[in-house]
Parts: structure tokens; C-alpha cells; sequence
């Protein structure tokens, strides 16, 4: 029989997860490089930390029956979201 | 063993300042983290491979993934990565403009130095030594003159790169008086091994003896020394003129070794302040005698030394862009030699 | 249960069929024949370039191994004169660029090529003349680089070439333009390979090996191939970028002129990082399966081994930059980096405990690669947690640079990649050989090899808290460094020891052959070991587990009697079966290509292409890279010739697939896609220098041309992609038949539109006086032209072929392989064109 991974949605989910997180650090970095020490990097940081986390709670809630495997994507990459979130909360 | 110990404790964890202090205790704890989770793989390894069977039954499930690979190092990457953010943002707390002021441009292979007025101007050329006073906090302003280099005393700070066509500041700050050593540490071709410097901090009554002998113009950055009142004594010197203690009368060999600077080249690349000696490619000798070390911190400053750099600098430090003056007699090096080290 | 083509799983239960005739096998064995002396030389079959390709790996390992030793005894004691400066700095920038370019990357694509093919029961990989070509791209251009070394021309400006040490000023010699040339050679030849891998493993897997079921290693190659295609175009693009300010004075990464050599160290460091895990994943994917072999028993974890692998590939593009952590980044980017890394540590945590609790649920035979393996657990670990501690900004600010970071990327290198494939090369050489390596003499060969590596770099982290830095000939007594790096040294020798040892075992056991293997000797259950010929199995199983040879005992005999798939070879020609990228269901059979000189004739030219600018022979160099595309065009002539008289084939048990087919199906569009994701990433990371180059250097940006000027090159744009089109859809028409009304016609005038609108671009820049010589913006404005001109060279070039082809009434109707991909590619080359046209001239001007 199928395995979680022969299913198309467990890799959606698994590609959109770690997409969130890439998107997620891009936008932050790209912030900082646009605007380098100053607090409107932090703003678009901030901003871009809640969408990304909405963005994976949305991709949590709208499969019924994830797989462990898109759970943990989907852990995996939400603690990465975190990870890239404080570096503007902590660095002053 | 011993020997490999002769030098303990290491740079890296025998901090001279507040910034290599806290990356200090980071270091130990790291290292110890390193050792205990080195043990713990260690020992796994060995119940999954020697253990008694009860053990290894525990250990042969995915549960040992998600403990093991997944719980606990996600536990351990947190607290490290939280406090590793809070020490770099203690680390790059803003400048004041409150702090002592001094331009270090890596060149090759040899660090320019100039220490700065609050209003960025040059008060006084020196190389390959940096003399600051203790408890005092300093901003080094790096670049460089050609390809990138980078700035490191172990003892004080971590290190940050020089990089041509900008302009990069790392703070240090001595809490104790010493000599520490100090090194290129991005490869920058030819001899880069070779590239080194010392940092000097002085108690700072000593700094401003030191300061006061050298006639730094230190007129404008009295305010920016706060607690450290070194500039009281110092007379106010006009931006053009360049402060010089008043060359000490020299007679003999030194005299013409002294001419012979003059005359056979060195005066094209260096600067003896108060001399005709005015060259800008290579580091400036005003107070070379004073320094304790020669080739960029490689060798210990005497007069043999110095004969020997003069003479067969090419072979001491292969690559340099100072030729070897072994076409000289010994005896005109000698001389050269002689005055150099006059001036203190 | 549902299907991903409509293929009914029901006719799996057809398998095994009856025997087959004997026959059968000996027009296998016909087809698939190499040729003999000289001509061995033409082969293309996996058998022979993967064995040539490790072997090549190998010996680069060895010569960069014995730079090392060289190296080790200059350090030994201080001021020490064995190597003198310059040829001290040639051998450590050699030693890092063969050991990252000519043997790690290389050596897990050779074991790939090698293994991809047997593991997936497939023929041969899909894509076999291109794989030829792209070992002798290797194997030439790799000799000729390491032999720079001999005449003091290596390039010594360290592995990581940071201009402007290495610019035209610091650099003036040809040393830094032989790096480039070698670096070049492995450009095309992983690119090449990570076509190969991805189309291989997606698209060639034995029927009903669904992902699930696929070995990991294959896993880790997939993974790899698509971090090859996503991280190499970075650094093709500033290859190119040194290599044009070098030759023709563009400033890139000139400060004065409005260039910024962090520039560099971006785009270096955004392929460079990736790299260590494009050189580790496979080497993983290889440890997963030799644990699962060791241990005798399924792979604990499998599904949270794929999320580590496919997680480590897209994490490892966020951590770039922390190798920059010196450099004036704003303190809190250095964070986001500092995050990543920590982010990219766990996936490397769940694969170790999943090799741990693999061997604890099984039972360990103390073999040779269970040394090596469990070697690697252990150093890969130590390796990885310095990185941990290296990835914290202020600790790596005082170790960054200096020997601990030696210690720590040998740890990880060493035992990552180094280690497991040794283990390989005991576990997979009796695959390839007739006689087992000794499984006695390979436990000395471990103890010496693992003893060493710590001897070697475990005092190594000290040596860098004393405040060695790296990169140095020399260094002063009296620091504390001497006993530490004699001990050092001491390891250094028992490493090569151990590798010694490794070469008199090979000599005395390993006979390369093709006809005999010794066998399954560590009884592994993964495919490759079925029984196998040059074209691979004799007929190809239908998978319905992870370990078929532990789940189905009689599968070998059953292989071996033809009473699976594709038992004979029912177009009388080289064939694979092709089957669906999620369950393996079998699509269609495709005709492979036999051998040929020209792909080797195309790799000696590309060589001779290189090497001649490097040397500034630009006549030469026309002349060589004129034959090179010839010969590319010929490999390419023979194929794409469907035959007439075959439509369909049975492929046993009465099913019958099609024969060849074009459209998203094909493996040719998977192939042209991936293509294109390369040359999309080299404009994108054009697209990203533009920006950075604005951004740190504003004031040398001037106005751009006319408004109408750029709607008039958009609008050329956009006619050619309409032409494109137009060519396909007359040949749609033409149902039945060769096309014989010229559609490829309007291909060709798609290309010079193409060319037209960049002269157009061109001169249009020209006249408001911008020089790619005198600004930054010059230089990445034209540099973006430069680009979009080789795409547009490669749509002229495939339009004349698509002209020739018709002309010899090669272009089937309705559909053709040639025209869709040559018709996509120019379709392709429009819309690059467009974008990078429109960038400079609407975004950032003055």
C-alpha cells in the first residue's frame, strides 16, 4: 500500500513548509540589507514573522489528517520561523 | 604535552577586556556541551552496537529519533541560539562617540595605524603597534589599502575584516595592562603569515607619559577620554605641522646612518617626522625604536634585528614589497641601523 | 487504490511471468556489447563511465591528499623552509579546490552514475552520452587544471578566491585564471549530471518502486541533483564575473569604480554553503543504506530521514552568509544567519539517531564498513557540533579563520563524506569487481585512517584558540603552536598510511570487470545486487518493498529467467523503461543511444575551448569551441529517430507502452526543464548583483534610455515567442508523416529577433554612454546582455540544427522531441530577454 510519502498533499505540504520558511527568512533578510540598522528592518522582520506563522497555521489546519511527516515539516519549519524571528528581537 | 601547554591558557580563552570576556564563558560552555553530547553519541553507539539487549531494545525505535534527534537538540539549538543573539547585540551596542578614536588600515602586509582626534583627524602615524589605555573603550576604524585583510587580538575581541573601500569598526577595551599580540587573519596572499601586530595597553597614567613623549595633538579629544584625563598636559599642535619631539642631537656613525637613509632609498617609502624622510608607501618610522617589534610583529626590535631586516628583509619575510639592501656594506647598515633605533 | 497514468496495479500481479527464452539474453548482451580496445574509449554505458568517473575522483583524492602531506611536513616545525611561500599558497589553494571541485562533488555524482542505474533496476541512466560527456569534460579539464601545478601557474589565491586579492591588480599572473578554468569544467559536469540524476531517479525506477519504497541513497541523490541545479548557478555566475573584470577590466568587484568585492562573497558563499551538504547528502543517503545492511534490518526512521534530507536542502540556502560573519554585516543580519544554521542542525540530528537506532534494532557484524560507519557516526558528530558552535556569532568571531575552523570542517568532511564512502568502496566494490576488497585488511586500514584523522585535527581546535590562523606557510616559535602542530603532523602520516594501505589492498584484490562480481558479500537487499550484465538486470522487477532481496528470496532467479519487465529488448535496440516521477508506474519504453566518439570529441574540444582563453589563444579558442558545439550536434543527430515500424512494445505480460513519446510525459521535457531552472538561476542571481551593486554603490547608477526604446525590444520580445509557437503548431497540422514545410522557419526567425532586440538593448546603452569598463553599473548592466546573448547563441545554434533535421526529413508530425525543445528553449530565451531588459532600464535608473 501507498506510503505517507506517495502522497501528493504530504508533499505539498512538506515543499509549502519549508517555502514558508525561505520566504520567511528572504523577506527578513532582504529588510535588513534594504535597511541596514535601522528599525524599519525590524518592522518588516515583525511582519513578515506573522504572516509566516499564519501562513503554516493555515497549512496545519487545512489538512484533516496529516501525516507525522507533514507534521514535522511543518514543526521543523515553524521552529526555523522562530529561530529567524528573534535575532530582531534579541540584537540591539 | 607540556610544551603544547606552555602557552596555556590560550588567547581565546584568557580574555584581557569586557568583549573577549563574555565570548569566553560562551566558549567553555560550548565546549562542554560539545563533550557531553560527544558522550552521549558515543555511548548510544556503543548499546547499539555492544549493549545488553534490554538496552538496546530501548534504543531501536523511532522514539530514539524523536528524543534523541529531534526533542533534545532542539532544546539545546534554542537556548544557545537565545543567548548567542543576546550576546551579539550586547556585543554591537552603537557607538558613542564618547570613545577614543584610532584608524588601523591593513596593508600588505603591515597595519597602518593613526590615531585619530574626535574630529577624525590624523594626530599621529604609527605601524604594526597599537598602544591604547586600559578601561578605556576604543573604536578602531579598519580598512585597507588593497585586498582585504582582517583585524584579531584573540585577547580583546573577536575578529572584523578590512575591507577596501569601506570603512569597519570594531570596539576593544583592555581591563589589564599587557601586551597582546595580534594577527591578519584573512589570507591576503604572499607572506600573510607573516603579518602580524602588537596591542599594547598601558595603565592610563602610562598612556599619557607614552602619549606625552610621542606629542600626540590630543587638543580636541580631551572631552571624548571622559574619566581618563590624558590630554591635560598635551600641548595644542597645529594640524599641519607634524608633532615630533625635537630630533636628539646625533653625532658618529649615527649621523651618517642617517644620511645614508636619506640617501640610499628608505626615505622614498618611509617618514621620519622632522626629518626629510617623508615616503608614504611604507610604514611610518618616527618612533621606531620605541617599538617592540620589526616586519609587522615578527621580529623583537634590537639592533641586530634591525641590521638584519635592512639587509635581507626579502629573506626574513619572502614577497615584501621592501627590497633587500644587500648590496650595502655592513657597515652602512650598521649605521642605519644605529640611528633607527634612536628614535624612540 | 488509485493510479498516477491510469496504469492498473492490478497487472503487477501478472509478475513473475513464465521463463523466458535464453535467447533473449544473448541479444542483451549483443545490444549492449562495448566496443573493444581503443574504442572502449567511445563507451557510454554506466558500467564503464561510473567505474572511470570514481576512479578519477580517486585519484584526485590521492594528489590532493599528498598536497596535504606536503603541507603537513612545512608545518611541522616553525619557520620551516620545505615548501617556500609561493608554492606553499599554490598547494593549500589546490588542496581545497581539487579535494571540494575535482573530488568530493565529483566522487558522489561518479558513485551516483554507478550505482543510480543498478539500485533502480534501470538499463542505464537516461541520458547516457551526456553522462560520457560530462566525465570527460571532468577527466580532461581536471588533468590539465592539476597540472597548472607543475609549472607554478596553480592558483594561489586561496580555494575561495576573494578578489581583489585575485583581481587583475593582486593577481596579475595566469594562476587565478586556471582556477577559474577548472572551476568551469566542474560546472558543466555537475550540471550535466544533476540532469541526469534528477530525470534518472524521477523518472527510471524499477515499476511500482514508489518514493516510498525508493533506497535513500537515491533519496539523497535527488536531493542533491536539485541543490546542483539551484546552488552551482551562483557560482558559474561569479566565475564568470572574475573571469570578465579580469580579462576585460569590467568592476565588478572594484570599490574604486563603483564595484564591491563583497559582491563576491555573496555569491560565492550562496553556492558554497550548499555545497558542504551537496558533498554530504550523499554521502548520508550512502550511510543509511550501509547501516540498514550492517545492522540487517529496515532503516528506523526512513520517512523522517526523507523530511531531514529534503529539510537540510532548502535550509541550507539561508545559512550563506556565516561565513561572512567578520565581514561589516549589520549585526543583525549576522542573526538570521546564526538562526539558520541552528535551524539546519536538527535534520543533520535526526539522521544520526536514526543510524543509531537502525543498528540498536539490528545485530552488528563487525565488517569493515560497519567500521567505517560507525567511524562516521562518531566524527561526523564531534564535526557537526563545532559547527553548532561556530554558527554563534560571537564565538565564531574569535575562531573564524583560524585552525579550529580546519578541525571543524575536516570533522565534517572527513567523517560526513570521506569515511562513508570508504565504507562504499567495500560495501559496492565486489559489485564492480570479481574479487571482495579484504574485509581483514580494511579494519587496519580503518583504525590507521580514524587514528590519524584525530591525531591530525583534534589538536587542531587548540591550535586555533592558541590564534593560528589558517592559510599560513609558516609560523613564529615561541606561540605555543610547535607540539601541536608536530602532533599534527604525526596524524597527517598515519592518515596516509591508512590510504597506503587502501591502495596495496586494491592492488592486490580489486579486478575491475564487468562480466563476474563477487557478489552480494555484506548481503545487502536493495536491487543493485540482483544479478546483472552491462544492461544492468535482465529483466526489471516490479518493487514491492524497501529490501526486495530480503522480502522475496527467489527474486534473483526470477530476474535472471526474464519473468519481469522488459525480459528481451522488443525494439531491437539500447532501451529503459520509463516510468511516473510518485509511483513508478511504467509509461513508455525509451530508445537509448549507443556509444559514441562525439562526446568525447565534445569534451577534448570544450577543454581545448578553455584552456585556449586562459591562455588568451582566442582563435584557437573560436576554433575549439566551433568543433565542440559540431560535436555536441553530431552525439545529438542520432537521436530522436522513432521507429517507424514500432509504435508500441510489449514489456511483458502483455502490457504494451508506447515507444518514445514528447510532452510533459518525455524525459526529454524533464530534462530541458531543469535546464531551464539553471539558466533561470544564473539570471535570477544576475538580477540579485544588479540590486546589490545599486545598493552599495548608488551614485555611479546613471538615467537609462527611452521609454520607447524598451517597449520596442518588449514588443520584439514578445514576437518571437509568438513565432515559437506559430513553428509548433504547423507542424501540429501535419498529422502522419515528416514535416516537409518548414516550420522550423519560424523558429530561426525567433532566434534573430532575439538577436535583434539584444543589439537593440545594446546600442541603446551605448548611446546614453554607458561603459561596461568605467562603473559598476556599466559592468552589470552589459553583464546581463552577456547573458541573455548565450541564450540567444543557443537559440541560433538550435534553429540551424531544427533546419538541418527537417531538411533531412527528421521532423516527425505531429510532435517532435527536437522541435519541442527547441522551440521551448527560444520560447525560453524571450522571456529571459524581456525580464532582463526591463530590469535597468524601468528599476533604479539615476
Amino acid at each position: 500500500m501507498d506510503g505517507p510519502i506517495d502522497q501528493p498533499q504530504n508533499w505539498r505540504t512538506l515543499v509549502y513548509a519549508f517555502g514558508i520558511w525561505l520566504i520567511h527568512f528572504g523577506a527578513a533578510y532582504s529588510g535588513e540589507l534594504i535597511f541596514p540598522n535601522q528599525s524599519a528592518a525590524r518592522w518588516v522582520a515583525a511582519g513578515a514573522t506573522l504572516i509566516a506563522l499564519a501562513a503554516l497555521f493555515w497549512l496545519w489546519k487545512r489538512g484533516e489528517d496529516h501525516s507525522t511527516l507533514g507534521l514535522l515539516a511543518i514543526g521543523i519549519a515553524t521552529t526555523g520561523v522562530i529561530y529567524d524571528a528573534l535575532p530582531p528581537l534579541l540584537v540591539w | 604535552m607540556i610544551d603544547a601547554l606552555w602557552g596555556w591558557p590560550p588567547p581565546v580563552l584568557d580574555p584581557a577586556g569586557p568583549y573577549s570576556e563574555r565570548v569566553t564563558i560562551l566558549a567553555w560552555v560550548l565546549l562542554a556541551m560539545a563533550l557531553v553530547v560527544t558522550l552521549i553519541v558515543v555511548i548510544a553507539l556503543w548499546i547499539a552496537v555492544k549493549g545488553p539487549d534490554s538496552l538496546k531494545r530501548k534504543l531501536g525505535g523511532e522514539k530514539t529519533v524523536w528524543i534523541g534527534g529531534i526533542a533534545f537538540p532542539g532544546v539545546v539549538l534554542s537556548v544557545l541560539l537565545v543567548w548567542g543573539l543576546m550576546m551579539t547585540g550586547s556585543l554591537s551596542e552603537p557607538i558613542t562617540g564618547k570613545e577614543m578614536r584610532i584608524r588601523v588600515v591593513g596593508e600588505m602586509w603591515w597595519f597602518r595605524v593613526q590615531y585619530l582626534d574626535n574630529q577624525g583627524r590624523v594626530v599621529m602615524d604609527g605601524a604594526n603597534e597599537i598602544h591604547i589605555p586600559t578601561n578605556v573603550p576604543v573604536v578602531l576604524e579598519l580598512t585597507s589599502a588593497d585586498v582585504i585583510h582582517s583585524f584579531w587580538v584573540p585577547h580583546l575581541s573577536g575578529k572584523k575584516d578590512m575591507i577596501p573601500g569601506r570603512v569597519t569598526l570594531l570596539r576593544i577595551e583592555a581591563d589589564r595592562p599587557g601586551v597582546f599580540g595580534g594577527v591578519c587573519a584573512e589570507y591576503c596572499g604572499g607572506p600573510h603569515a607573516l603579518m602580524g601586530f602588537v596591542t599594547v595597553a598601558h595603565e592610563p597614567e602610562e598612556w599619557k607619559q607614552w602619549a606625552v613623549q610621542r606629542n600626540i595633538a590630543l587638543g580636541e579629544a580631551i572631552e571624548p577620554f571622559g574619566s581618563v584625563d590624558v590630554a591635560g598636559a598635551l600641548p595644542v599642535v597645529d594640524d599641519d605641522v607634524p608633532p615630533r619631539i625635537p630630533p636628539t642631537p646625533i653625532v658618529g656613525e649615527a649621523a651618517r646612518g642617517r644620511a645614508l637613509f636619506m640617501s640610499v632609498g628608505c626615505a622614498a617609502c618611509h617618514r621620519v617626522a622632522g626629518t626629510e624622510a617623508n615616503g608614504l608607501a611604507g610604514p611610518d618610522l618616527t618612533h621606531v625604536g620605541s617599538r617592540r617589534t620589526l616586519g609587522a610583529g615578527i621580529l623583537p626590535n634590537h639592533l641586530g634585528t634591525m641590521m638584519g631586516w635592512i639587509g635581507d628583509s626579502q629573506a626574513i619575510k619572502p614577497g615584501i614589497r621592501m627590497p633587500s639592501y644587500d648590496r650595502l656594506p655592513a657597515e652602512d647598515i650598521a649605521a642605519m641601523a644605529m640611528w633607527l633605533e634612536q628614535q624612540k | 487504490m488509485n493510479s498516477e497514468t491510469g496504469f492498473d496495479p492490478a497487472l503487477y500481479d501478472r509478475f513473475p511471468t513464465e521463463k523466458q527464452p535464453d535467447e533473449d539474453v544473448e541479444e542483451l548482451n549483443r545490444i549492449w556489447a562495448a566496443p573493444k580496445g581503443w574504442g572502449l574509449l567511445t563507451a557510454v554505458n554506466n558500467n564503464y563511465i561510473g567505474f572511470w568517473y570514481v576512479a578519477t575522483s580517486f585519484l584526485f583524492f590521492l594528489l590532493a591528499g599528498i598536497l596535504a602531506l606536503g603541507m603537513r611536513v612545512q608545518l611541522a616545525a616553525p619557520m620551516q623552509e620545505f615548501l617556500p611561500q609561493d608554492t606553499y599558497n599554490q598547494f593549500f589553494t589546490m588542496h581545497g579546490t581539487v579535494m571540494m571541485f575535482l573530488f568530493a562533488v565529483p566522487a558522489v555524482e561518479a558513485i551516483g552514475v554507478m550505482l543510480l542505474p543498478q539500485m533502480l533496476a534501470a538499463r542505464d541512466l537516461p541520458f547516457p552520452r551526456l553522462s560520457a560527456y560530462a566525465f570527460w569534460a571532468y577527466f580532461v579539464g581536471g588533468l590539465a587544471f592539476f597540472c597548472s601545478l607543475f609549472v607554478g601557474l596553480a592558483p594561489d589565491g586561496g580555494w575561495f578566491m576573494y578578489p581583489p586579492l585575485t583581481s587583475e591588480t593582486y593577481s596579475p599572473g595566469l594562476n587565478a585564471d586556471f582556477w577559474l578554468l577548472g572551476i568551469g569544467f566542474i560546472e558543466i559536469s555537475a550540471i550535466a549530471g544533476a540532469v541526469e540524476i534528477i530525470v534518472g531517479v524521477l523518472r527510471t525506477r524499477a515499476p511500482n518502486m514508489t518514493l516510498d519504497r525508493m533506497p535513500m541513497f537515491a533519496w539523497a541523490m535527488l536531493v542533491f541533483a536539485v541543490m546542483i541545479v539551484l546552488a552551482f548557478p551562483a557560482v558559474i555566475l561569479c566565475t564568470m564575473l572574475l573571469e570578465i573584470e579580469r580579462a576585460f577590466n569590467w568592476p565588478f568587484f572594484d570599490p574604486t569604480r563603483g564595484g564591491d568585492p563583497m559582491l563576491w562573497q555573496h555569491l560565492f558563499w550562496f553556492f558554497g554553503h550548499p555545497e558542504v551538504y551537496i558533498i554530504f547528502l550523499p554521502a548520508a543517503g550512502l550511510m543509511s543504506v550501509m547501516v540498514t545492511s550492517i545492522a540487517r534490518t529496515e532503516l528506523i526512521g526512513y520517512r523522517l530521514n526523507v523530511l531531514a534530507l529534503v529539510a537540510t536542502g532548502f535550509i541550507s540556502f539561508g545559512v550563506w552568509a556565516h561565513h561572512m560573519f567578520a565581514t561589516d554585516m549589520p549585526a543583525v543580519s549576522t542573526g538570521y544567519f546564526s538562526a539558520a544554521s541552528m535551524a539546519v542542525s536538527l535534520p543533520a540530528g535526526i539522521q544520526v539517531f536514526c543510524w543509531i537506532a537502525t543498528l540498536a534494532s539490528g545485530k552488528v557484524q563487525s565488517t569493515t564498513p560497519a567500521h567505517f560507519v560507525i567511524g562516521s557516526i562518531v566524527t561526523f558528530t564531534m564535526g557537526g557540533l563545532t559547527g553548532v558552535m561556530v554558527g554563534l556569532v560571537p564565538f565564531d568571531l574569535q575562531v573564524h579563520d583560524t585552525y579550529f575552523i580546519v578541525a571543524h570542517l575536516h570533522y565534517v568532511l572527513i567523517g560526513g563524506m570521506v569515511f562513508p564512502m570508504f565504507a562504499a568502496f567495500y560495501t559496492w566494490a565486489p559489485m564492480t569487481s570479481s574479487k571482495a576488497l579484504s574485509d581483514k585488511l580494511g579494519k587496519w586500514i580503518f583504525w590507521l585512517m580514524f587514528t590519524g584523522m584525530h591525531v591530525t585535527f583534534l589538536p587542531m581546535h587548540l591550535t586555533g584558540f592558541m590564534g593560528m590562523p589558517r592559510r599560513v606557510y609558516t609560523y613564529l616559535p615561541g606561540r605555543g603552536f610547535d607540539v601541536l602542530n608536530l602532533t599534527s603532523t604525526i596524524g597527517s602520516f598515519i592518515l596516509g598510511a591508512g590510504i597506503l594501505l587502501f591502495l596495496f589492498d586494491l592492488a592486490r584484490n580489486f579486478r575491475f570487470s564487468t562480466e563476474e562480481s563477487a557478489g552480494n558479500v555484506y548481503r545487502g537487499g536493495t536491487l543493485e545486487w540482483l544479478p546483472s550484465g552491462l544492461y544492468s538486470t535482465r529483466s526489471i522487477p516490479v518493487v514491492h518493498s524497501r529490501q526486495p532481496l530480503w522480502d522475496n528470496p527467489n527474486i534473483c532467479d526470477e530476474v535472471e529467467e526474464g519473468r519481469y519487465f522488459l525480459p528481451n529488448a522488443p525494439t531491437g535496440t539500447r532501451e529503459t523503461l520509463i516510468t511516473s516521477p510518485i509511483r513508478a508506474e511504467p509509461q513508455y519504453v525509451q530508445l537509448m543511444p549507443g556509444p559514441s566518439p562525439w562526446p568525447l570529441a565534445a569534451a577534448v574540444f570544450t577543454a581545448g575551448f578553455f584552456l585556449s582563453l586562459t591562455v588568451q589563444a582566442y582563435m584557437f579558442g573560436i576554433f575549439c569551441g566551433v568543433i565542440a558545439v559540431f560535436s555536441v550536434l553530431r552525439w545529438l543527430w542520432e537521436t530522436d529517430r522513432p521507429l517507424p515500424d514500432k509504435k508500441e512494445v510489449d514489456i511483458g505480460g502483455g502490457i504494451m507502452v508506447p515507444v518514445a513519446i514528447t510532452g510533459p510525459k518525455g524525459h526529454g521535457w524533464w530534462a530541458l526543464n531543469v535546464l531551464m531552472v539553471v539558466l533561470g538561476m544564473i539570471a535570477f542571481m544576475a538580477v540579485f548583483a544588479y540590486l546589490y551593486l545599486y545598493g552599495i554603490n548608488p551614485e555611479v547608477w546613471i538615467d537609462p534610455p527611452s521609454l520607447g526604446e524598451t517597449a520596442l525590444i518588449v514588443g520584439a520580445n514578445g514576437v518571437a515567442l509568438a513565432c515559437t509557437w506559430i513553428g509548433r503548431w504547423i507542424l501540429k497540422r501535419r498529422a502522419g508523416g515528416y514535416a516537409h514545410d518548414a516550420p522550423w522557419v519560424f523558429q530561426a526567425i525567433a532566434a534573430v529577433i532575439l538577436a535583434g532586440s539584444l543589439y537593440l538593448d545594446m546600442t541603446g546603452w551605448q548611446d546614453i554612454g554607458l561603459r561596461p569598463t568605467e562603473s559598476g553599473m556599466g559592468a552589470i548592466v552589459f553583464m546581463l546582455m552577456v547573458l541573455q546573448g548565450q541564450v540567444v547563441i543557443i537559440s541560433l545554434i538550435m534553429a540551424a540544427y531544427l533546419g538541418f533535421r527537417e531538411a533531412r526529413g527528421l521532423l516527425t508530425t505531429p510532435t517532435n522531441v527536437t522541435m519541442d525543445i527547441v522551440a521551448r528553449f527560444i520560447a525560453y530565451s524571450a522571456i529571459q530577454g524581456t525580464a532582463l531588459t526591463l530590469l535597468p532600464r524601468l528599476f533604479l535608473g539615476g
